[in-house]
């Protein structure tokens, strides 16, 4: 849940920013899908939602893209889950598409601030 | 990498769904460790995790190739839609076989006669040159050696020229000799069309001068096989024609021939082309009797031509008005002249076929109209269920698809039935014999055309239905009173406009149906039952003499008469429907004196003695020739009912004279006697008046026999045949036929029409009447609830059924009224091939609607008699 009075935003609202988010969640270490989930939304302060749903099916393009790994393991309370790692591929790709997320920032808000100047 | 995935999908689907339900689970901890309820907390994370069916999809669609998977799965589902609604399927089916299928037969017929290349080079650069009378007399008459020669030197349009004539000889030199069908060309006829001998050689180009001595024949491909056992060492070897030696040159590939039937001497397609030469006396002569054809020059135009063998021809008019008054000249390109008698015809049946295209597209498109309002339900039901906008119209898409091809399919194989079908009952020499298979352009365009059609009208309603679902059918739900009035006024309008069209197409057919039926009963004039009839010609050089003629005559019908079981035996000149006539001017005794040009013309004949018996025309008054004027020119002639009220009207012709101009030196005939009139011409044609002379004042080298025998004339051919070689044994007999055949192929082309127009109103009504079922019995399952609630508020079974009825029967009336105007607009059409058939006979009309009608209701009765069986209580439970 928000805490915040600014609404939630749809970590799928950018296009390729779930993946990159995922991506980055990794870099700690081996985790499970709920796990991600979570860490992504506990590190924005819950101003992103992850869609449960789509999470999935961005795991599995990630893996067949071979920028992550996957093996069943048991989590922390012994149940069964599906555990993804990093790999180098994906490392590699972390950083070219946090440079390019940067250089994006960058841009929109070159363009935002002069209006918010005027206003 | 992906085949790896595709081949392990089953397994990494399962793990998926292990993966989500594990999330599900440490999701519900997770919130019931924050206090909720364990029922709360599982519902709480199912809904933070949306749809688990469309996650796994979206997985799985990673797995698979492109749309693969999902093709399969429609097409599963597809078939089992299709299966689960077999009467749509089925009707579907029916529709686009019929649509597709005689189309394609059709299609095929008119591409192989009007649209396929003609099999000859040289084809769009060859024109036929007729002589044309002014100012409207024949328009493509034949012409004389002497008018022929001098076009060939002097025109400036034609690389060159040639001339035909298409005679008949005996092939003598076998067991049997066999009179055959030949042409005589000059030789550069071969090298116009562009053709060349398939063994041998053809005539050679400007051998005309020093040929004469060696006269050479080019056989044809079947004559070869048949009569010289496609030996190649016929090549070189002497064949015997009219007793006149040739030497073969060369064999024709099979299928080559070359047949103007216009004023040809021949009615049959030649087999065997003999070098023609002119004599320096043929080479003066006037007599026209030669086809002409010739190859344009490359840059020159057919209309430039005309033009240019105009002048010419007012040149040569000029030169010798004796000859040439009034003689002009008229090319037709060849493709024109060969396809011109039939081209109107085949027209025709091909604005049939296109509008029973229009009415199987019109079906199509109200059957998928209906089905798609039906579906908007399950569509909306498979939305909410989580299927994308885009999955849902690509399976119906599929499923469309799916449809169409067996459609297709169901097309392909009833255009192929169709087209043996049209083979069979086509009249002899109209369809070309081989070659002609199903056109995969013209099946092609139909299948195109209709399955375009059926997506079409398949994938709108979809899409229609895609963007207002889910909410709004499934808040409509089972419960509307009346849904989709919108969507239901393109289906009336299809239905209207299908009533419409098949109203035309039956009139159409029931015009030329009637008219063929008034042929058929029109009285030739003569009895044709039980009458055998053979064309015998024999070569000049074998009889020299008139009375060799007349005695041989004589003497074959005293031996055909001696035969058991003929009745009589006679001879004529030109048989009724063969086709061939003479006609001339008459010079009435002791009348003013006319030229030839402007004197009453009638036909001529020549008879043996008993031929009007023979052939049942009745003798009016006064005699018929007698056994002595068979052997000696009389100077007697027998006039036909017509003649003799043309020429006497308010007196008895009997005793008087008339010079009738067919001979060198004419002299008049008395008239002996007065005979019925007979359709010569063909039971369409008008009646000719007609002069009968007794056989040796012409002494032709041919006549007809014509035999009445007590039972079946086929019995008699055997006997016939022995009997002609017994009396002469080079003498062969060709085209032995019935005189009923003779009737009967002279209306077959007529007949054939009349069929195929009858066929494709048939369909056209066919589909129609499905469309109103298909119309009304959707209109009844729509509104099942809004009957259920009337009944239940008292409203009686019957009322209902009759307002429900009334709905479809007004479209119907509706289509009719259109129909009606469009009919008599378009059967005007129709006029010049109509025989004594007015094109707007009310009572055909009328017939015609009426049956329409009765059959739209009777359709709409079987679709409405549904609701006497909905109980009003079980519908309103429904919801």
């Amino acid at each position: 849940m928000p805490k915040r009075g600014a609404p939630p935003l749809d970590a799928d609202l950018l296009q390729g920013t779930l993946d990159l988010l995922i991506l980055q969640s990794l870099l700690l270490g081996p985790a499970h899908g709920h796990t991600i989930a979570h860490v992504i939304e506990h590190r924005s302060d819950e101003v992103l939602q992850v869609e449960h749903g789509s999470l999935y099916p961005a795991l599995h393009r990630l893996q067949n893209r071979g920028w992550i790994s996957s093996e069943w393991g048991s989590s922390e309370n012994n149940r069964k889950a599906r555990f993804y790692r990093l790999t180098a591929a994906g490392r590699k790709q972390l950083l070219r598409q946090t440079g390019r997320w940067e250089q994006l920032v960058a841009a929109v808000n070159r363009v935002l601030r002069p209006s918010r100047g005027r206003a | 990498m992906i085949w790896k995935r595709f081949f392990k999908r089953r397994a990494r689907r399962e793990e998926a769904a292990a993966e989500l339900e594990a999330h599900l689970e440490r999701e519900a901890a997770e919130n019931m460790e924050r206090g909720m309820a364990r029922d709360e907390a599982k519902r709480a994370a199912h809904i933070k995790l949306g749809n688990t069916t469309r996650i796994l999809s979206e997985i799985s669609e990673q797995d698979s190739f492109g749309g693969l998977e999902t093709l399969w799965h429609d097409l599963r589902y597809g078939a089992r839609m299709l299966v689960k609604q077999r009467g749509f399927a089925l009707v579907s089916l029916i529709t686009l076989a019929l649509g597709v299928g005689a189309n394609t037969a059709i299609f095929t017929v008119v591409d192989a006669l009007l649209i396929r290349p003609l099999p000859f080079p040289n084809a769009n650069r060859v024109v036929v040159a007729w002589e044309r009378r002014m100012p409207d007399g024949e328009r493509q008459n034949v012409t004389s050696p002497a008018n022929f020669l001098q076009w060939q030197r002097e025109n400036t349009v034609f690389e060159r020229m040639a001339a035909i004539f298409n005679d008949s000889s005996i092939l003598s030199g076998g067991d049997i000799p066999e009179q055959i069908a030949t042409a005589s060309v000059t030789p550069d006829f071969f090298s116009i069309l562009g053709v060349n001998a398939a063994i041998g050689r053809v005539f050679v180009p400007g051998q005309d001068e020093n040929a004469t001595a060696n006269p050479e024949a080019v056989l044809g491909f079947e004559v070869w096989q048949r009569h010289f056992a496609s030996s190649a060492t016929v090549l070189g070897t002497k064949i015997t024609l009219d007793n006149k030696p040739y030497t073969v040159v060369g064999v024709m590939p099979r299928g080559f021939d070359f047949f103007i039937k216009q004023q040809s001497f021949s009615h049959k397609k030649p087999e065997i082309w003999v070098t023609m030469h002119f004599s320096a006396e043929t080479r003066a002569s006037h007599g026209r009797y030669l086809q002409t054809v010739g190859l344009l020059r490359p840059e020159v135009t057919p209309a430039q031509a005309q033009s240019a063998m105009i002048a010419l021809a007012s040149r040569i008019e000029a030169q010798d008005p004796a000859s040439m008054k009034n003689w002009s000249v008229n090319l037709v390109p060849l493709r024109m002249q060969l396809t011109g008698d039939i081209s109107g015809g085949l027209r025709l049946l091909l604005a049939a076929v296109g509008l029973v295209l229009l009415i199987a597209c019109a079906n199509v498109a109200t059957l998928n109209l209906a089905r798609a309002s039906a579906r908007r339900h399950e569509i909306a039901i498979r939305i909410a269920l989580g299927a994308s906008a885009k999955r849902v119209v690509r399976q119906v898409l599929t499923e469309s698809c799916l449809l169409a091809l067996m459609g297709g399919a169901a097309g392909l194989c009833l255009g192929c039935a169709c087209l043996s079908l049209l083979k069979s009952i086509a009249p002899a020499n109209l369809l070309p014999p081989e070659s002609m298979s199903l056109d995969v352009h013209v099946f092609a365009f139909a299948a195109v055309v209709s399955i375009a059609c059926g997506l079409l009208f398949g994938i709108i309603p979809a899409i229609d239905a895609v963007r207002v679902a889910p909410r709004e059918p499934l808040q409509e739900g089972a419960g509307t009173v009346s849904a989709g009035k919108r969507r239901g006024f393109a289906r009336q309008m299809l239905v209207t406009a299908e009533v419409a069209i098949a109203l035309v197409l039956l009139t159409g057919a029931s015009l030329l149906i009637r008219s063929f039926h008034r042929l058929t009963t029109v009285d030739p004039g003569f009895d044709p039952q039980n009458v055998l009839t053979a064309w015998v010609q024999f070569p000049n050089a074998r009889y020299q003499k008139d009375e060799e003629k007349s005695q041989f005559f004589a003497r074959l019908l005293d031996a055909i008469r001696a035969l058991p079981g003929v009745r009589s035996a006679s001879a004529d000149g030109f048989l009724p429907f063969a086709g061939i006539i003479a006609a001339t001017g008459v010079q009435v005794e002791g009348r003013p004196v006319l030229p030839i040009s402007q004197l009453p013309t009638v036909d001529v004949s020549i008879v043996e003695p008993g031929f009007f018996e023979t052939l049942g025309i009745p003798i009016i008054s006064g005699r018929s020739f007698n056994r002595s004027e068979a052997f000696a020119a009389s100077g007697s002639v027998v006039i036909s009912q017509s003649m003799a009220q043309q020429l006497w009207p308010n007196e008895s012709p009997i005793g008087k004279r008339v010079t009738i101009y067919m001979k060198r030196e004419n002299k008049p005939s008395t008239v002996i006697g007065i005979v019925g009139d007979v359709k010569h011409a063909g039971l369409a044609g008008a009646v000719r008046p007609t002069a009968y002379w007794s056989y040796p004042e012409l002494g032709f080298q041919f006549m007809s026999l014509v035999i009445r025998t007590q039972g079946d004339p086929r019995g008699l051919i055997p006997a016939l045949r022995d009997t002609v070689l017994r009396v002469d044994r080079n003498q062969p007999i060709a085209d032995v036929v019935p005189m009923e055949t003779l009737l009967s192929m002279s209306v077959a082309r007529t007949r054939f029409a009349t069929r195929v127009m009858a066929a494709f109103a048939s369909i056209a009504f066919l589909l129609a009447i499905v469309g109103i079922y298909g119309l009304v019995s959707y209109d009844v399952e729509q509104r099942t609830r809004e009957i259920g609630i009337r009944m239940a508020l008292g409203a009686q079974r019957t009322s209902l059924i009759g307002q429900m009825l009334k709905r479809g029967m007004g479209l119907a009336a509706v289509g009719v009224g259109l129909g009606i105007t469009a009919s008599l607009g378009l059967t005007r059409l129709l006029t010049s091939i109509l025989y004594e058939t007015r094109p707007n006979d009310p009572l055909i009309y009328l017939l015609d609607s009426m049956g329409l009608l009765a059959l739209a209701f009777l359709a709409g009765y079987v679709a409405v008699r549904r609701i006497s069986s909905i109980e009003p209580t079980a519908v309103l439970r429904r919801d």
